[in-house]
């Protein structure tokens, strides 16, 4: 990762208006038959939203064909498009999107284990703990990116720092969507589980945990959200030594290459859709008590 | 030093001697926080940590006296408030329309849909370096950005209250004889209301988050500026200035925020609790 050159700035076999008006016509022309065959994979709703955006993508292409706005401002999609086809060939975009998912998923691992965790101990144990909570506010008030300077302080320039306020980013909506699933245990569950002899232990395994899974869910897809922002915030100084999307979307800014920094733009916007879709997936895993 | 022991000698014998006085949380709250500053104020004092990497608290103290004396702390809020109020009140106006209009006619939202949810997931962060070229350097892609945060919170929260009013409620004013304008004057916009605060409030965590992302990335000025500035110069006292003001500032406009949807939310049940910022 480290000695990363810069993005190159030939871009590659440009896609031509035209060629690239006829493949979006060509998907959108699959698209509907699909629609006709499997409709509740690709539905009527679905299509509605897709024609906007072809719309949008179609003429955005014909505003920068007819240069009605500078298209060194406004690259047209023909042109983002073939250069990601370029940057991911010589194996340029993959080196940035590792090391841009390495380090939110490391982060979103610490902070799941770290927010849960500290999440029952000041709240379910909260007469030993809950000294803690009022710590944790005053950092929790303070955002992410303000810890920048003092994480390259503590941690150097690297991944550690970058993974630090991503860390903090995440934890935070963890932590408190686990508090919150604690103040939701019903009363009467816990007394069951003491009826029938269990201990403390007992009632968080049995019932606790089931039920601030949901909380839980919650909170890390809100989380997921700031740790992208964070992420992005953290590469856009540098600070993990010249890796990941958004140092590529800062150099070539710095460079007046846009069209680079819009192939890193849709990517983030698509990864971040991506992870969603992944949390997402967990909901309804664990069976509730509600 | 000497005086945050004393103060932990005078709580604990108030204590002893009455315990109504001081609640046992107060206590172990004020304990906690008392003992947190004599041990960062101790360690760097007999040279555990170095003074680069956490600042004693007096430092900070002085430093942030020293700069309020100069006025420099005042420039540096000045400008990062105009611009957090900006970006934020020109989504304000933007969102909630939009959000009503859309909430109202909500087959019209289909169409927008996959747009509206890229544009969504898109972090703030990551339009900047575009809104730098386009715009210039300056104010304005600071607040196109705060602005781009705290629209989709606010849009998505207000769309989301306009289409979950009772139809039974928007059916009593038809039935009185009341037109479009009367549903939408006395049902639609009390009902959604609470939605809207909701909305507000997480728009506003976001777009700090983002106003001090954008102020570290690219301003010549703003608290922001202020701490990268001062991670520079190797100048921790001034980072936490910083840090320490921008907490106060976000803590004193939730406050405020939370307040103002008490106060909106007086008919509905709840309201007012945690929002995960």
């Amino acid at each position: 990762m480290h000695g990363t050159v810069f993005p190159p700035l030939e871009i590659g076999e440009v896609l031509s208006t035209v060629h690239f008006l006829e493949i979006l016509s060509a998907i959108f022309l699959i698209l509907t038959v699909l629609n006709r065959l499997l409709p509740h994979i690709v539905s009527a709703s679905l299509m509605k939203g897709l024609a906007v955006l072809g719309g949008i993508i179609v003429s955005w292409e014909l505003i920068s064909f007819y240069e009605i706005i500078n298209p060194v401002l406004l690259p047209p999609p023909s042109r983002v498009v073939s250069l990601m086809a370029h940057l991911w060939s010589i194996g340029f975009l993959q080196t940035q999107i590792y090391s841009t998912v390495y380090k939110i998923t490391y982060a979103f691992t610490l902070a799941l284990v770290s927010g849960v965790t500290i999440g029952i101990m000041i709240s379910y144990f909260s007469n030993t703990f809950s000294f803690l909570e009022s710590f944790l506010n005053a950092i929790r008030v303070v955002p992410a990116p303000a810890w920048l300077a003092l994480a390259i302080l503590w941690f150097g320039i690297g991944h550690a720092s970058a993974i630090f306020i991503i860390w903090l980013g995440i934890f935070f909506p963890i932590l408190l969507s686990a508090v919150a699933g604690v103040a939701k245990v019903e009363q009467v569950q816990v007394e069951t589980v003491l009826t029938f002899g269990g201990d403390k232990y007992d009632v968080l395994l049995e019932v606790v945990l089931p039920v601030i899974y949901h909380h839980v869910l919650t909170g890390a897809r809100i989380g997921i959200g700031i740790g992208w922002i964070t992420v992005v915030t953290a590469e856009l100084v540098s600070v993990s030594a010249n890796s990941g999307l958004g140092w590529m979307i800062n150099d070539s800014r710095i460079l007046l290459d846009i069209t680079t920094v819009m192939v890193g733009m849709f990517l983030i916007g698509f990864l971040g859709i991506v992870s969603d879709a992944i949390i997402n997936r967990f909901e309804g895993l664990v069976p509730g008590w509600d | 030093m000497a005086a945050l022991v004393a103060v932990m000698i005078v709580v604990t014998v108030l204590r002893a001697s009455s315990q109504d006085l001081v609640g046992a949380k107060f206590y172990r709250v004020l304990m906690a926080w008392l003992i947190f500053f004599v041990f960062a104020e101790g360690t760097i004092y007999y040279g555990v940590f170095k003074s680069i990497l956490l600042a004693p608290p007096t430092a900070v103290i002085h430093r942030a006296m020293f700069y309020l004396e100069k006025g420099y702390l005042q420039i540096n809020i000045a400008s990062t408030m105009f611009r957090f109020i900006s970006g934020f009140f020109i989504a304000l106006t933007l969102a909630a329309p939009l959000g009503l209009l859309f909430g109202v006619y909500d087959k019209a939202y289909e169409w927008i849909a996959p747009a509206s949810n890229f544009l969504r997931m898109t972090p703030p962060p990551a339009i900047l370096p575009f809104a730098i070229i386009v715009f210039g350097i300056g104010e304005a892609p600071a607040v196109f950005v705060i602005t781009v945060g705290c629209f989709f919170p606010i849009f998505l929260a207000t769309m989301r209250g306009v289409r979950e009013v009772e139809t039974i409620h928007k059916e009593v004013v038809q039935t009185m004889g009341g037109d479009q304008m009367d549903v939408l004057k006395h049902v639609i916009l009390p009902s959604a209301l609470p939605s809207v605060m909701t909305g507000v409030r997480i728009g506003f965590g976001i777009g700090w988050l983002v106003l001090v992302a954008s102020e570290i990335v690219a301003a010549d000025s703003g608290l922001g500026f202020m701490i990268q500035g001062g991670r520079m110069r190797l100048d921790t006292p001034t980072v936490f200035v910083g840090m320490a003001t921008i907490c106060i500032l976000g803590l004193t406009m939730d406050m405020f925020l939370k307040q103002l949807e008490k106060y909106v939310t007086v008919r509905k049940k709840g309201g007012g609790e945690y929002i995960y910022y």
